[in-house]
């Protein structure tokens, strides 16, 4: 495989490029998948992929191109893959924009889990995982664990050279319940650049505590009519389809739905959104200082008070649109409410804890999904519940919004760990 | 287009690892990928030709002793065969409290088999600029009316060449699919949605003759799921139409039966092989040689040949669908299903080709049979969960029928939720058409994306829509 030295000579051999950019990506994995507590396959992949991409002006437009780096290329090879990239390039017409320029780093970003061997964090996560579970009819049945390591790079022609080092962890388990007659599960998914044991212990035995209470679980007698409890792992989802929407892709393409100055909330009985959109947040796996042009990330407001007041997004569409690049911002930050969740939860309310997948479309201004457990609390006692499915407007999901003061992080969100939503179908 | 000349320089490099690691171990393969994947997109502002994410080149190595499987994942396998064998072997490490915890399996079949496979393809017959100038013919077309904000046309390549090397095995394949898809966004006083169509196959010039007759189509669709109301919720008859059929399929049933979760206890499939779960006129299929779309492959990532598993047999389930590693665990013959998103990742058991069999029924007779209920229509995505038999299909859009006929009374977005069993048995007529779409991808939990096709024919059921 050429090194990035010879990439660069073969470049400078080649004439017609008005710019170029590489971004290496230097990523090594080990894996370690268990069934029913024991060791199925153990896994290691180590990978250097290498985009190239090449951008020529011509009659006032910009053209590009962009391949990657097979480990077969000699350089022969990637002067005739280059010299067509050019010939491709030409077809392209885009309005004129210039690369990011004249900036350099070399970062290794926070994680208390860098300077460890990976088979000794896959292992202590393993008996952490399996350690949790204190009841004799449950189990995780399965349990994926990812230690990865990635660095990357990113060169263009106009003295971008940065590079950051990020270390995550991924886990995937499947807490399970037998009863006498049937077994039910739930699902699980943790993306982190810190590893905290204590936490993921009690997560997990929360988790089985989810999994007992679904097997005994019914479908209400009742149409139940209450708010609705969202938990973080729904919130990423619900802000991500908000967030992209201001997004300079989509202003530029207008294929946004609001712009700088619509109101998302025009009740006076909600909690007001507040949004930062940031490069990184500590202990999510989403983390990064710079996006793949190189631009360096900075953290920018888009809501403010329940209305749109900035847009963000990479350096070429910032310039289409006349406006400050940010870098494509991927961690969303929520401000969080003033009430603490006991107080929200102390009313009848639906929580759901498990959905086959929370379906948000600002488009067709929808929120809704099948409903696999949720707990239903009558202002009495706690029951959970299955069976039921729940459906509404997003725009009366956000104008009766109530926010918990506490916070959670799950993936790329940060920000209250409970809200609660009303209005909503419950069938 | 021609089986890699990369994995071709690369297969005496492959046996010598085979050859050096059985040193050490009862089964060594080695499986090679070089996928080029291209995709050429337009919009009003901006025109893309580009590598597409599913470019993969790389090697993975499999080891196995009768316990853990062993897997590693790299570049390049050419050099010192001795010290790539260490470095391997190394790498692959367990730690120390976990080497009594791992499983049993017995050993996997390594029976000789030399063969070459390869599919016809036209992609040497065009270059990206015929592409582009027929995506930019399209997108005009669609841009024509004036509720068009933006448009998208792109047609995405893909040239598969893998290699897999065993003691035994010396297998090659060479195949190509196409997608070609439009998406617009469309406004109305009221809202802007998106919609879409696409069209696949194995054949360039078919995909970029065909993308302009549905111009027309998608955008008088557009205007109707702009003008769509939500639907009351409850539970109607309901006809799904070849798309929903095959996400039915797929989410309903190809999940449940995907036999790396028999092995881990995750699938109530496991205990009903031989037993009722659809209505007796239901039959349904998975498997790469079932039919020709984007996931017919001639041999998995496991080295076995591309099998086409009847599932449902007159309503009876009669077979899961596997892996290498889960048969070897359930002491099952595998089914030519184990699939990789890439070679960095791991092999499980993935769908292929997902389908019902066609019916007897005319589409005609079956919305004359409603007297009030919707048709639904266009995979939007669906979830599972095999291990209590729920499932959840997103359409993008429903059209009422009221007293046998079809109105132009469009709801959406449609989710239909429901039981397995229940939904399957219910199904009451199916229609005597069969389409199979190409253009899905299917995740395992929430990663390991791979391609795969669903459809069949249009199914009569009842079942709750939201």
């Amino acid at each position: 495989m050429l090194n990035l030295q010879e990439i660069l000579n073969v470049i400078k051999d080649v004439d017609g490029i008005s710019d170029y950019r590489i971004i290496e990506n230097d990523k090594n994995s080990y894996e370690l998948f268990f069934v029913h507590g024991k060791a199925e396959t153990v896994r290691r992949a180590d990978s250097l992929e290498r985009t190239l991409s090449v951008y020529i002006n011509h009659d006032g437009k910009r053209g590009m191109n962009s391949f990657i780096l097979s480990a077969a290329l000699d350089a022969e090879g990637l002067k005739a893959k280059i010299e067509f990239a050019v010939k491709q390039a030409e077809l392209v017409f885009d309005e004129a924009y210039v690369l990011p320029d004249n900036e350099t780093c070399n970062v290794e970003l926070e994680s208390n889990i860098a300077s460890d061997a990976p088979e000794a964090v896959a292992a202590k996560i393993a008996e952490t995982v399996y350690g949790a579970n204190p009841y004799e009819d449950c189990d995780i049945n399965a349990l994926e664990i990812f230690i990865v390591k990635e660095a990357m790079r990113v060169i263009n022609s106009r003295g971008i050279d940065k590079k950051q080092v990020r270390h995550s962890v991924h886990i995937e388990a499947i807490p399970t319940c037998n009863g006498k007659d049937t077994s039910v599960e739930l699902f699980e998914a943790y993306d982190m650049s810190e590893l905290d044991i204590e936490w993921l212990s009690a997560e997990i035995k929360a988790r089985i505590d989810d999994v007992r209470a679904r097997l005994v679980a019914k479908k209400p007698e009742n149409k139940l009519n209450c708010p609705i409890v969202l938990n973080a792992y729904e919130l990423e989802k619900l802000f991500k389809a908000i967030c992209s929407d201001a997004n300079y892709i989509r202003a530029y393409t207008h294929t946004n739905l609001r712009s700088v100055g619509d109101v998302l909330q025009t009740s006076k009985d909600c909690d007001k959104l507040n949004v930062t959109m940031r490069g990184a947040v500590k202990g999510s796996a989403t983390s990064s200082r710079f996006d793949n042009d190189g631009t360096t990330l900075v953290d920018r407001e888009i809501i403010r008070d329940g209305t749109v007041i900035a847009g963000y997004g990479p350096h070429r569409y910032a310039t289409y649109l006349g406006k400050t690049p940010t870098g494509m911002l991927e961690c969303i930050d929520v401000r969080a409410g003033v009430k603490s969740a006991e107080e929200l939860l102390s009313a009848p309310h639906l929580e759901l804890v498990f959905m086959s997948g929370l379906q948000v479309d600002p488009l067709s201004d929808y929120i809704g999904g099948e409903v696999r457990l949720a707990y239903y609390f009558d202002g009495k006692k706690r029951v959970p519940v299955t069976g039921i499915a729940m459906s509404g407007k997003l725009s009366d999901a956000l104008n009766t919004l109530r926010l918990s003061s506490e916070r959670a992080i799950s993936g790329c969100y940060s920000g209250p760990a409970k809200a609660v939503i009303s209005g909503m179908n419950i069938f | 287009m021609a089986f890699s000349k990369f994995l071709e320089e690369r297969r005496g490099d492959c046996v010598a690892l085979v050859r050096e690691l059985k040193k050490r171990f009862a089964y060594v393969s080695v499986l090679g990928s070089d996928v080029k994947a291209t995709v050429v997109r337009v919009n009003k502002q901006t025109t893309m030709i580009a590598d597409a994410p599913d470019t993969d080149a790389g090697f993975v190595v499999r080891v196995s002793d009768g316990g853990a499987f062993m897997e590693y994942s790299l570049d390049d396998v050419s050099g010192d065969k001795q010290a790539l064998a260490e470095r391997i072997v190394g790498g692959l490490r367990l730690d120390p409290s976990l080497r009594d915890k791992v499983v049993s399996a017995s050993a996997i079949k390594d029976e000789p088999l030399v063969k070459s496979f390869a599919r016809q393809s036209d992609f040497e017959n065009f270059d990206e600029e015929k592409i582009l100038a027929k995506c930019n013919q399209v997108c005009l077309k669609l841009f024509k009316n004036e509720n068009v904000v933006n448009a998208t046309v792109l047609v995405r390549t893909l040239d598969v060449s893998k290699l897999f090397i065993s003691e035994n095995r010396a297998l090659d394949q060479n195949y190509t699919w196409v997608n070609g898809i439009m998406v617009v966004n469309y406004r109305n006083e009221e809202r802007m949605i998106s919609a879409r169509e696409g069209v696949s196959g194995h054949d360039l010039g078919y995909v970029l003759a065909s993308l302009p007759l549905y111009a027309d189509r998608l955008v008088e669709k557009a205007g109707h799921i702009a003008g769509a109301k939500p639907i009351e919720p409850g539970e109607y008859d309901v006809i799904t139409d070849p798309s929903i059929t095959g996400l039915l399929a797929h989410e309903a049933f190809g999940h449940g039966v995907e036999m790396d979760m028999f092995v881990k206890d995750r699938a109530l499939a496991k205990h009903c092989i031989g037993t009722a779960v659809a209505s007796p006129i239901c039959n349904m299929h998975d498997g790469a040689s079932a039919a020709l779309s984007v996931a017919s492959y001639f041999f998995d990532d496991d080295g076995v040949l591309a099998q086409d598993t009847q599932v449902i047999k007159d309503g009876i389930l009669v077979s899961g669908i596997s892996d290498i590693v889960s048969a070897s665990q359930l002491g099952t013959e595998p089914t030519g299903n184990g699939r990789r998103e890439s070679h960095k990742r791991k092999t499980y058991t993935r769908m292929t080709n997902t389908f019902f069999e066609r019916g007897k029924d005319k589409l005609a007779d079956m919305i004359a049979s409603i007297k009030h209920g919707y048709m639904i229509f266009e995979t939007n995505n669906g979830m599972e969960d095999p291990k209590t038999w729920q499932v959840q299909c997103v359409a993008e859009y429903g059209r009422e029928i009221v007293d046998g006929k079809l109105t132009d009374n469009y709801v959406a977005p449609v989710v239909m939720s429901g039981y397995v069993p229940d939904v399957l048995k219910s199904i009451s007529m199916i229609s005597d058409d069969f389409i199979i779409e190409g253009s899905g991808s299917c995740g395992k939990g929430h990663k390991e994306w791979v391609r795969v096709s669903d459809g069949g024919p249009a199914l009569k059921l009842k079942v709750r829509l939201g």
